[in-house]
């Protein structure tokens, strides 16, 4: 099948396939009843499950370089949580001035992360409207209409990837970040040229973050039907109440706030989560155990995060915190609203990373803790862009991986992309005549989340993602092809 | 970790070590983004090498010139880019019309796993003496010669996903170019400068 064509039907099937502009392939089901209406949808993951397997056997000192691996996205947020599934297994303390290094390097990834996906994967939707033909739904057509915009989103996601690249000596797949600490300490040559290039960073993020909130408005029916229900929001905050990346403790509440975990050890997760599984998709339905499956439905990521928490915790981004609260409310429920989440946290990103690195003793050379096998399990727990991030280790006395479980942010948010889907079909899809537009708006809100499924499968490699609607008897009625 | 997909950074290593930095930037890449656009901006050439599935057999290198960049990219967009789609992306966005060439290779495996299969490792340098030849070329060209204040780039990718892009984009290089202009109705204003 072509890019962007819609193909195959017959009369009483639709596929779309693949959904595009995320992270890796899947497919979304859309089953029509008798009268054309949509009676379910389903987002599925059709990949298997890999580097949980591929570790198996390895030395525990080579995980987190190992798991880094699993997307080029956001290697760093699995190389933060694998090193302290490692720290516990080795059983050290990281130095303070590691755990800072860790930190501003988690947080240069949020920014180049969020970068990608509002400028490069949603501002087509966003700019150019979701109903534009899709050959010019793209980063090109954001250039040819707003460049400056482009711009904005290059540079950001260059200022996050250099940072990573001066903290880690590579772009892409740094070994850095090591079980015990970092493996070199910052240089102030380094430091000097990072806080250079906060206060252009910064304007970006905020020219950019005053257009959406310009525009706001205009995105009023997506606001109310992307992904636009109740759920529990799940994530990490320190203990004075902020935002939390690279450490913290867990805090879940729920659509009105109501406080149901806070201050428990995130390694304890599984008293917290349980996992369900679907025939029809390989990545696993997490859900909160306490609540049961599919009613622990609950959100992670930049809007679960500015909903758990108190504040973020720099100037800036509580004032932006402060207006986004007073425009949606205390604890908005639409997936839409991912997006002015996503650039929120890129200005706070931005300002710990400036705060961070202004400490002197950010310089500190005793930059890692050395020490053989001490344990046989580790858990490491982080926030990773789309939301928070489990690797959970089992080594033989040798140091020899034996088991690997990974809760992904993606996986995290499966019950709520489904659900979501559900809702965006059932408003604009009636019977098999849909347009462009509505096809898009289902993928869309799938963007939202930005869902990053060779994470969310540990698959190796990318996958295709198609978009299938199903007739009352099962037949397919359509498909469309990216 | 998938076979001969490695063969992009195995190329970039060796060139590396044989090219003077004064000659070429070598950059070894996981995947082609957005923010590559800048560096390409800044330089007259730029020569991807990536691995390739599209058939053709094992170990077999080819060179291909990636042509004009406008209006090249008009598909859909994925968390990387085409070769070509850096090349538009630095016209558009940076004013700038570098030349841009795929030295490629055809696989025999990418299955998980370290380690390139026999035919493609023994067309690592069969690649990276295309690469420095291109270069040589570039550089000895009166028009190179004249305009040449910068030294050449090459940009290496590897990964499963961008070796199947970069070649998609090259193998599209004779297509008509999609309208591009074609702008879709506009539901937002533009942002703007401050």
């Amino acid at each position: 099948m072509s890019k962007g064509a819609t193909s195959e039907h017959n009369n009483s099937e639709i596929v779309i396939e693949p959904v595009t502009r995320i992270e890796g392939h899947a497919k979304i089901t859309i089953q029509l009843d008798d009268a054309g209406e949509v009676a379910d949808a389903r987002f599925h993951v059709t990949q298997v499950r890999g580097f949980e397997r591929i570790a198996q056997g390895r030395p525990v000192h080579e995980m987190p370089s190992l798991m880094a691996r699993i997307c080029g996205i956001c290697p760093v947020s699995h190389m933060v949580a694998s090193a302290k599934a490692c720290d516990e297994i080795l059983g050290v303390s990281v130095p303070p001035v590691a755990v800072l290094l860790r930190r501003v390097m988690n947080l240069a990834q949020v920014v180049q992360s969020h970068a990608l996906n509002f400028f490069h994967l949603s501002s087509p939707d966003l700019l150019l409207g979701f109903d534009s033909p899709p050959a010019n739904r793209n980063i090109l057509g954001v250039a040819d209409s707003a460049p400056e915009l482009a711009r904005d989103g290059i540079a950001l996601r260059r200022f996050g990837q250099q940072i990573i690249e001066r903290l880690g000596g590579r772009r892409i797949h740094p070994a850095w970040i090591v079980p015990g600490g970092v493996s070199a300490p910052l240089e102030a040559s380094q430091r000097d040229a990072i806080l250079a290039e906060v206060p252009d960073a910064r304007a970006r993020a905020v020219r950019t973050l005053r257009w959406f909130k310009e525009n706001l408005a205009s995105w009023a029916e997506e606001v109310a039907r992307f992904g636009n229900f109740p759920t529990l929001y799940l994530g990490l905050v320190h203990e004075t109440g902020n935002a939390a990346y690279s450490d913290g403790a867990l805090r879940v509440v729920d659509a009105r706030g109501k406080v149901l975990v806070d201050g428990a050890d995130p390694r304890l997760y599984w008293d917290y989560l349980g996992e369900a599984v679907e025939p029809w998709s390989y990545l696993k339905f997490p859900y909160f155990l306490p609540l049961g499956y599919p009613e622990g439905i609950y959100r992670v990521g930049p809007l679960a995060r500015l909903n758990i928490v108190d504040q973020l915790g720099t100037p800036e981004a509580d004032t932006e915190l402060d207006e986004y609260r007073a425009r949606l409310g205390r604890y908005p429920s639409s997936s839409f609203h991912y997006h002015y989440a996503r650039l929120i946290e890129i200005v706070h990103c931005v300002d710990m990373i400036e705060e961070i690195l202004s400490d002197p003793s950010i310089l500190d050379h005793h930059v890692r803790a050395k020490a053989a096998v001490n344990r046989s399990e580790g858990v490491g727990v982080s926030e990773a862009p789309r939301g928070t991030l489990v690797h959970h280790y089992r080594v033989d006395e040798d140091g020899l991986v034996e088991w690997v479980n990974l809760m992904i942010a993606t996986g995290h948010n499966n019950l709520a992309m489904n659900r979501s889907v559900l809702q965006v079909a059932r408003h604009y899809i009636k019977g098999e005549q849909v347009k462009e537009g509505m096809f898009n708006r289902v993928e869309g809100v799938i963007r939202a989340f930005d869902p990053c499924l060779s994470c969310s499968t540990h698959a190796v490699g990318q996958m295709p993602l198609q978009l299938d609607i199903v007739g009352a008897d099962g037949a397919m009625l359509r498909q469309v092809v990216r | 970790l998938r076979g001969d997909d490695g063969f992009g950074q195995e190329v970039a290593a060796l060139l590396s070590e044989e090219l003077p930095a004064s000659t070429a930037t070598v950059l070894s890449l996981h995947q082609l983004t957005p923010e590559l656009a800048v560096e390409v901006a800044e330089h007259q050439l730029v020569v991807f090498v990536d691995a390739a599935c599209d058939g053709r057999r094992g170990g077999s290198v080819s060179v291909e010139w990636l042509g004009t960049p406008k209006g090249q990219l008009a598909s859909s967009f994925w968390h990387f880019l085409t070769a070509r789609g850096v090349l538009a992306l630095a016209g558009e966005l940076y004013g700038a019309q570098p030349r841009g060439a795929l030295v490629s290779v055809g696989v025999e495996t990418t299955d998980p796993g370290t380690g390139l299969s026999p035919s493609v490792k023994a067309a690592v340098p069969v690649a990276a003496q295309a690469v420095t030849d291109i270069l040589r070329e570039a550089a000895s060209a009166r028009s190179w010669a004249a305009t040449a204040a910068t030294a050449a780039t090459v940009a290496t990718a590897a990964t499963a996903a961008t070796g199947v892009s970069a070649v998609t984009g090259a193998s599209q290089a004779g297509r008509p170019a999609a309208p591009r202009r074609a702008k879709g109705k506009r539901k937002v204003k533009c942002p703007t400068q401050s």
